[in-house]
């Protein structure tokens, strides 16, 4: 108990302590490189690896921050670019782009919703929704407050109630979820009893949690609009499993903080009008329109340091803290100080996403090769010293779209679509209108994506977690129609451009830098020469080799 | 905890029911190894436990299979029947499977708390032994793939499905190398044929110059992403090369005949076929028991097909040698109710149903748990899904209370129950 009060205590004391930025100090990201490279003692480390190359590094920050991987003309450009601050300069133009919005719109919808089927908002309505606030770079503490507010009914903040909504208004789930996902605790354990193996997760954590949103209630208007409606609650009771006749009481509660008052009312009058079947029932005083303006604060020490890490754990593919819902005091971050750091700079922030993005990427921890220097054993380099850059694995919608670039099969998906829609409206009576045929499209872009999803995504409300490869995946990828028949030369997609080269040194680098983003080694230009050399059919030798670059680990990874 | 030994009540007559045909094979074709199939010597030398997962799929009704109330007001038209345990009685729609009951053990007292209405929901309660609100957890065969699974070529964990269906995530965050692998419809897996414009040598050609890029790429970097990723491709092609694993046309025509031509069938003399070769858990659904309406001709009907496949499944691998190394679990997900509607249905009952067990870890040839006249109560030994849960685990020597690896640390099963010592042998 005293360690927790010590702790708390620190925290507080460092919230005032304001920005190292705003008192003059080094830059963020030199902040960071310092304290990364002052603690690789601890891992008994006498250095890092080198920088990445140019080619690494752009291939990252674009998978990184767009969602994709980098084109070959793009690659050959940031090569020839001689400029110094080249790097800083593709760091702002990929977070200036549309496309930056558009990935972390994807990035928050699997990390916040985890792919649960829609119940009552559209993916697409929220991804809108996302989209647009990550484009606006709307504050982080205002987008949570929002997700957590909102009751659904007015058409602006309507899609932000999915978070609730489409957990089924199940209290449990959004308990459990909002601790993971905004306070970086898994309470999952502590629904039903003191964490087992969690010391500081409590069974009263979770049920002050609870308080908050214990009265809320789906309410269906007359027109068949769904939304949020409350109970007017003050505290709720529960007991252990293990002694499930001992009943306690909470008041609502995060976490350790204090239990927040709740003005009374007299009996009959704490609603705003007196709820009925009809009448939604909307409290005076709302608990959970309270917690949005709680819990989304620099006060509410949690938010601000699950929202940095989770952030971080974005570029540096780990969280300092890991698993990223395991903030408790035996699961302490690989860099206390540096985590306490990225917390304070982003409430000195205001909770500004793309500047802190920026300031990560700038770093030269983020900037590091996956290549292990020479005399030193990668697998002895601990992934959380930071020494050497973690693999992470391509999204299911990393990969559908760059097993899409890199194979210049953008048209031909195109009109794979445009042929299923044909299939599907041939069946509608009346003439489809243009709003059907755009619908008919995204369902049929959905499913295309939905495959990968399946195969590739973490099952429905469970975490992305660590890269993993199953032999379905692998079939998949081997034998899939769908690549397949990407693999198959046609006009200008990879396999055609291939087929009009006659060089192999040629063939070599367009395959290389169309798929793994560089150019071929020497090495490597000789195996293909030999390959190409090898096989009669020319067709078939094409697509072998960009076969065997797609189902490459340096391609399925973001190193 | 691990490696408990089995000690079914019919491994010794197995073993000596192999031995002896053995030496009438070898009397007649001269060679004892000549005799016994490769796959089921491999089988029996490993000493590898196997799981067989039959999931009644819809809410079995209790009352018309192994909890029989006959002359009750509850009870239905049909007649309980004798079985091979004297004083134990089946339904009459299971002739076969009552001549197989002193190798089950039959609980008919479970139960479970808050069932959700909806079946898959409480398949996953009964599959992962804690209420779905609190998942997603692993369901029982990803559990066994990770748990039990040792080093095999082969997927740990196989799902054969009435009908095709996409991929089902039931691993949660064992992960997807732990999830099914599903055989829609009985079928082989997907994605197994090569392409078309791929022949065998330029398809085996492609992993070359896939492997070699690997290799040349894992230089100087950590490996464990690496090597998975590597394994992945690996046991793709194994299986590719192998499909022929996945062709039960191959099994010998009497076999087929014995097992029937129906779906039900098929399925039961795949789930031979792949336990012979070493598959961990091999799970077969069968459907359809949801019987709002007409109760008793959807079980005259699902039963017909399901008892005798099931009776000849068990006898089989008790021939061979492997019952004494495979657990057998039926599974359904909630029973149905002593009420019978007016439709003649019985709708969904959470408040009692019955579950059977047999083979490897189970002491067999009991029942446990007793439901009142009607079946409406548990009057003996209630028994909750999560304690059935940490006794799949237990009877095959894995450690119930342990848990997971890695992230947060998770029991393996709920903590608050456990394994049910008297069904274990």
């Amino acid at each position: 108990m005293n360690r927790r009060f010590t702790l708390l205590w620190c925290a507080l004391a460092l919230v005032g302590g304001g920005s190292r930025v705003a008192h003059g100090a080094a830059a963020l990201h030199e902040e960071i490189d310092r304290q990364v490279e002052a603690k690789l003692p601890t891992w008994k480390l006498a250095r890092t690896a080198d920088p990445a190359d140019d080619e690494e590094f752009l291939r990252r920050a674009t998978l990184d921050l767009t969602g994709v991987i980098p084109t070959a003309a793009e690659v050959r450009a940031f090569t020839a670019d001689k400029s110094p601050d080249k790097r800083t300069r593709l760091i702002d133009r990929l977070l200036a782009s549309d496309e930056y919005a558009r990935h972390m719109a994807v990035v928050f919808d699997v990390m916040l919703m985890e792919r649960r089927p829609d119940e009552h908002v559209p993916t697409a309505a929220w991804r809108a929704y996302l989209a647009d606030s990550f484009r606006q770079n709307k504050p982080l503490d205002v987008l949570v407050g929002e997700l957590l507010g909102s009751d659904g009914f007015q058409p602006k903040t309507r899609p932000a109630a999915k978070f609730i909504l489409d957990r089924d208004v199940a209290h449990d789930a959004i308990v459990r979820d909002v601790g993971r996902l905004f306070l970086g605790v898994d309470l999952q354990c502590a629904q039903c009893h003191d964490h087992p193996t969690v010391t500081d997760y409590h069974h009263a954590h979770y049920y002050g949690l609870h308080a908050f949103f214990a009265g809320t209630k789906l309410f269906r208007q007359a027109d068949g609009t769904s939304g949020l409606q409350e109970t007017a609650l003050r505290e709720v009771t529960f007991a252990s499993v293990f002694s499930p006749d001992v009943q306690k009481k909470t008041g609502p509660r995060v976490m350790d903080g204090p239990t927040m008052e709740v003005p009374v009312y007299k009996a009959g009058e704490e609603y705003v009008e007196k709820p009925t079947a009809k009448v939604r029932a909307v409290p005076k005083f709302s608990l959970r329109e309270a917690l949005s303006k709680t819990l989304p604060r620099a006060e509410t020490r949690e938010f601000s340091r699950n929202m940095a890490n989770r952030l971080w754990a974005q570029l540096l593919g780990r969280g300092l803290v890991h698993p990223l819902d395991m903030h408790h005091s035996e699961n302490p971050p690989s860099h206390p100080e540096l985590l306490v750091l990225l917390a304070d700079e982003l409430v000195a922030m205001k909770f500004d996403t793309r500047r802190f993005l920026r300031e990560v990427a700038l770093s030269r921890t983020y900037q590091r090769s996956s290549l292990a220097p020479a005399g030193v054993s990668p697998d002895d380099v601990p992934e959380e010293s930071l020494a050497l850059a973690n693999f992470k694995g391509l999204s299911a919608e990393q990969l559908l779209a760059s097993v899409v670039r890199a194979t210049g099969s953008e048209a031909t998906l195109e009109r794979e679509i445009d042929q299923a829609v044909k299939e599907t409206l041939k069946n509608v009576k009346s003439p489809p209108d243009e709003d059907a045929r755009l619908k008919a499209r995204d369902t049929e872009r959905a499913k295309r994506v939905a495959e990968f999803v399946d195969l590739f995504g973490a099952p429905a409300g469970t975490p992305e977690g660590e890269f993993q490869a199953s032999l379905t995946q692998s079939l998949y990828l081997a034998n899939g129609p769908s690549i397949t028949g990407w693999l198959a030369p046609e006009g200008d997609n990879l396999s055609g451009r291939l087929m009009k080269l006659t060089q192999s040194q040629e063939i070599a680098d367009e395959a290389y830098l169309s798929v793994l983003s560089r150019r071929a080694t020497p090495e490597e230009a000789r195996a293909t020469a030999e390959h190409l050399e090898r096989v009669d059919d020319r067709s078939l030798a094409i697509r072998q080799l960009v076969w065997s670059l797609l189902a490459s680990a340096e391609f399925r990874l973001n190193h | 905890m691990k490696n408990v030994a089995c000690q079914s009540a019919s491994h010794l007559v197995s073993r000596r029911t192999l031995l002896s045909n053995m030496l009438a094979g070898a009397a007649g074709i001269g060679a004892a190894g000549q005799f016994v199939r490769p796959s089921v010597a491999a089988a029996i030398e490993a000493k590898q436990k196997r799981v067989l997962i039959v999931l009644l799929n819809g809410g079995l009704s209790q009352f018309e299979s192994f909890d029989p109330k006959p002359k009750t007001k509850t009870g239905g038209p049909f007649r309980a029947i004798p079985t091979s345990v004297p004083g134990t009685h089946f339904c009459e729609l299971l002739p076969h499977t009552a001549r197989q009951a002193h190798r089950l053990a039959v609980v008919r007292s479970v139960f479970a708390e808050q069932v959700p209405g909806s079946h898959a929901a409480a398949r996953d309660y009964v599959e992962t032994g804690r209420s779905p609100v609190l998942g997603p957890y692993p369901l029982l065969g990803s559990v066994y793939s990770k748990l039990l699974a040792g080093k095999t070529d082969l997927p740990g964990n196989i799902h054969i499905t009435p009908s095709r269906s996409g991929p089902r995530a039931d691993a949660a965050f064992l992960g997807p190398q732990h999830a099914s692998i599903a055989l829609p419809g009985g079928a082989a897996p997907r994605n197994v044929d090569r392409p078309a414009i791929f022949t065998a040598e330029a398809d085996e050609a492609r992993y070359h110059l896939r492997d070699t890029a690997d290799l040349r790429f894992s230089q100087r970097r950590r490996t464990a992403y690496t090597e998975a990723y590597h394994s992945s491709y690996d046991r793709a092609l194994q299986l590719i090369r192998r499909k022929e694993l996945f062709d039960v046309g191959l099994e010998p025509a009497a076999d087929r005949d014995r097992y029937g031509s129906h779906d039900f069938g098929r399925h039961c003399l795949m789930a031979r076929r792949l336990l012979g070769e070493g598959v961990t858990c091999v799970k077969i659904t069968h459907s359809n028991y949801d019987s709002h309406m007409e109760n008793f001709n959807f079980h005259l009907e699902q039963l017909g097909e399901f008892d005798r496949p099931f009776a000849t499944l068990l006898d089989d691998l008790d021939e061979r040698g492997m019952l004494d190394s495979t657990l057998v679990v039926l599974l359904t997900e909630f029973g149905r109710t002593p009420q019978i509607m007016p439709d003649l249905g019985r709708d969904h009952y959470p408040k009692s149903w019955s579950v059977v067990l047999g083979g490897c870890g189970i002491q067999t040839g009991g029942v446990l748990g007793k439901t009142n006249d009607d079946g409406t109560e548990i009057v003996d030994r209630p028994v909750h899904v999560g304690d059935m849960f940490h006794t799949y685990l237990r009877a095959v020597g894995v450690d119930s209370k342990a848990t997971h690896e890695g992230r947060n640390q998770i029991p393996v099963a709920a903590p608050e129950r456990a394994p049910v010592k008297e069904l274990l042998a």
